[in-house]
């Protein structure tokens, strides 16, 4: 188990060990242990620019918590800024192309300004990421049971043999039948589901505490995407791992995600519990998100519509970026950035308007 | 009843994927066929919507290929106003103006060299439907603010324009020949939600507007559900349910489509334990006996692993392919 050896920060963090993180809240109980839930994961004022610290600012100002087993979904639209929060927190995006900003705290510990090598040992290892499509994920000469080898070892001390044993295990964890005929396949030998879940088994390798799942069914069809979100879960619920679950899909986030994250051109505009923000959502973005989306026996002849298009990052407008598309606005809209604010239901929306029925 | 508009009878399209000649003598592999659509029947009435919903490898976008002339059936016949349509070998330039085509991809559908004014005004020019460039201009103008642009927007080149963009001028395009049914493959796949919610509502406007008839084919069934009148199920290369949509989306036949109804996120069913369709779909070359789903199939038996279901008209109208029905098993 690798855990960050860390200077800890003089701020009061009740940190829980990895231990702890394994057993569930009434396990502990049982255990006569009183633990305070320390987050997973801590984002506070991340902030990504382009280029230096003048370059427009992708993402801005962003700040969350992840407990352990929890599924925090992200959504926006193309350019919001969700992929760039996922490849921020494994700390992938480095100058001179981005210039990232703020803290994010890995188990109580900082690690936005941890050493590269350091970095290297977390990623794959404590914090791992899912990616979108499974082909480009996974390398194409070697077998999977080569890369899944190769990526246990370097992460757990362990004899090759013990990797493969280790290997089939996971396999079989994320549901690929015959895993140990398997591991000599390629890639290009599996199904895009199989392949899939063969990402997450090397997602799994490094014993993860948190995954970073950024589109992780968008290639897929509409049965294998159940699936693999299913799996997500269980892994989820099962494992005690927190999940960042990267998506543009609303659906996916109802089914999968404790909380969840709107996004909008790159600021966060509405965060709170799935059911919450899904059945009355703060912002008029989410709103007209949720909207637009078509639902099966709606019947409506039109769909609402959100007036405009996204604007370009570099060029966004003052005060909310949202106030030119919004039907809503007031003068303050116009010229001062709201941040968010607590709403009922344990949202938080970064709006202006009061809180209306 | 109308006469319909469009009539499918058949439709069958092969490839053959067969190793190279050499490889087959001298490893002694077989030839290996792909059906990727097998024995398809539907007719689209005017004015109206089909939908057709299936996953990737289903044979949808074979099917629309074939229907726009973009390759020829293997056997099988397709009719447009009761006539056979002929569209590969460029005998039927009717048809031909008459059915026209929107892609998924607007990156790739559009020529990046060509302005926007040269995409949409080349089937004018190909059609002979403008008799001089001013004419030509006029229409074009006109078609892009009918696709909800700015008719100045027609000097740009396609990089300029955003997806959703690009999406309304491959709209535009497809208009241009003053077509009657228009053949849409995903065309709202690539996009995200609120500009697909513009994108569709142009489309319905347009089919509203202009009288159009529209083949909607997506493998996102809220989509589906909110754009068609009747839609068709398909799986691996068979039509296998086909109905109204009020009837299908209330009490679906085949299993498949039961499980597809089930499978779909929906923003109602929150943290719902879901019991998601078991395996995957099978490879199209190498398809199961009998009914192409019994592998995953709840209700098969050794009926259903033996021989294929043809589809059997419904009491209330549409068809459906399955055994278990058939036989008041299910």
């Amino acid at each position: 188990m690798i855990k960050p050896n860390l200077e800890m920060d003089p701020k009061p963090y009740v940190v829980a060990t990895s231990s702890y993180l394994r057993l569930s809240a009434p396990e502990l109980a049982q255990q006569g242990k009183e633990v305070m839930p320390a987050p997973l994961l801590e984002l506070r004022d991340l902030t990504v620019r382009l280029g230096n610290a003048a370059g427009a600012a992708v993402l801005d100002g962003l700040t969350f918590q992840l407990a352990p087993g929890e599924v925090l979904g992200i959504v926006g639209e193309s350019g919001a800024g969700k992929s760039v929060t996922g490849a921020a927190i494994l700390r992938l995006l480095t100058s001179p192309l981005c210039q990232t900003s703020g803290e994010i705290r890995f188990e109580g510990a900082r690690i936005d300004n941890l050493a590269e090598a350091q970095m290297q040992r977390l990623r794959g290892g404590a914090i791992a990421m899912v990616f979108q499509d499974p082909l480009t994920a996974l390398n194409p000469v070697f077998t999977i049971g080569q890369q899944l080898v190769q990526t246990i070892r370097q992460h757990l001390p362990m004899s090759a043999a013990q990797a493969r044993g280790r290997a089939v295990q996971l396999l079989r964890e994320v549901g690929i039948p015959s895993a140990e005929e398997r591991l000599t396949s390629y890639p290009h030998e599996f199904s895009g589901g199989m392949r899939q879940r063969v990402v997450i088994a090397l997602a799994l390798a490094g014993e993860p505490r948190l995954i970073v799942a950024d589109e992780p069914t968008t290639a897929l069809d509409v049965s294998i995407q159940a699936q693999i979100i299913a799996l997500l879960v269980t892994l989820s619920r099962n494992r005690g791992m927190g999940v960042i679950l990267i998506t543009h899909d609303m659906g996916v986030i109802a089914e999968a995600a404790d909380r969840v994250a709107v996004l909008y051109a790159g600021q966060l505009a509405e965060l709170g519990p799935v059911a919450e923000v899904l059945r009355h959502p703060h912002h008029p973005y989410a709103q007209g998100l949720i909207a637009a989306i078509p639902k099966i026996g709606a019947g409506l002849d039109m769909l609402p519509q959100i007036r405009g298009t996204m604007p370009r990052i570099d060029a966004l407008p003052p005060g909310c970026p949202f106030h030119p598309r919004c039907d809503r606005v007031m003068p303050i809209c116009r010229t001062e950035r709201p941040e968010p604010m607590p709403r009922s239901g344990g949202t938080l929306a970064a709006c202006w308007l009061e809180e209306s029925a | 009843m109308t006469a319909p508009l469009v009539e499918v009878a058949d439709l069958s399209r092969r490839f053959d994927v067969s190793p190279p000649w050499v490889t087959r003598v001298l490893q002694r592999r077989p030839r290996r066929i792909l059906r990727a659509l097998d024995g398809v029947n539907f007719t689209i009435a005017p004015q109206r919507t089909l939908g057709l919903v299936g996953e990737s490898g289903c044979g949808k976008s074979t099917l629309a290929r074939c229907l726009a002339g973009l390759m020829p059936p293997s056997s099988g016949e397709m009719r447009y106003e009761g006539r056979p349509i002929d569209l590969a070998s460029r005998r039927d330039p009717r048809a031909r103006r008459a059915i026209q085509m929107i892609f998924q991809d607007p990156y790739a559908s559009l020529n990046p060299r060509w302005t926007v004014a040269q995409s949409v005004g080349d089937p004018l020019l190909a059609f002979g439907l403008a008799q001089s460039r001013a004419e030509m201009r006029a229409q074009v103008a006109e078609l892009l603010v009918a696709a909800g642009l700015n008719p100045d927007d027609g000097a740009k080149y396609p990089h300029q324009f955003s997806g959703g963009q690009r999406q309304r001028i491959a709209v535009a395009r497809a208009l241009a020949s003053r077509p009657a049914f228009l053949i849409c493959d995903e065309p709202t796949s690539a996009l995200d939600v609120s500009v697909q919610a513009a994108v569709l509502n142009l489309m319905r406007r347009l089919q509203r507007d202009h009288g159009l008839t529209y083949l909607f084919i997506s493998h996102n069934l809220t989509v589906i559900e909110h754009m068609a009148d009747e839609v068709g199920v398909m799986y691996l290369g068979h039509l296998v349910e086909l109905q109204a949509k009020s009837a299908l989306f209330v009490a679906p036949k085949h299993p498949y489509t039961r499980l597809l109804i089930e499978t779909v996120p929906s923003l109602d069913t929150l943290g719902r334990a879901s019991a998601p369709l078991k395996g995957e779909v099978p490879s199209p070359l190498d398809p199961p006996t009998g009914c192409a789903f019994h592998p995953r199939c709840p209700h098969a038996n050794a009926r259903c692993r033996r021989e294929r279901p043809l589809p059997t008209p419904l009491p209330g109208g549409g068809s459906v392919a399955c055994h278990a029905i058939a036989e008041g098993r299910l």
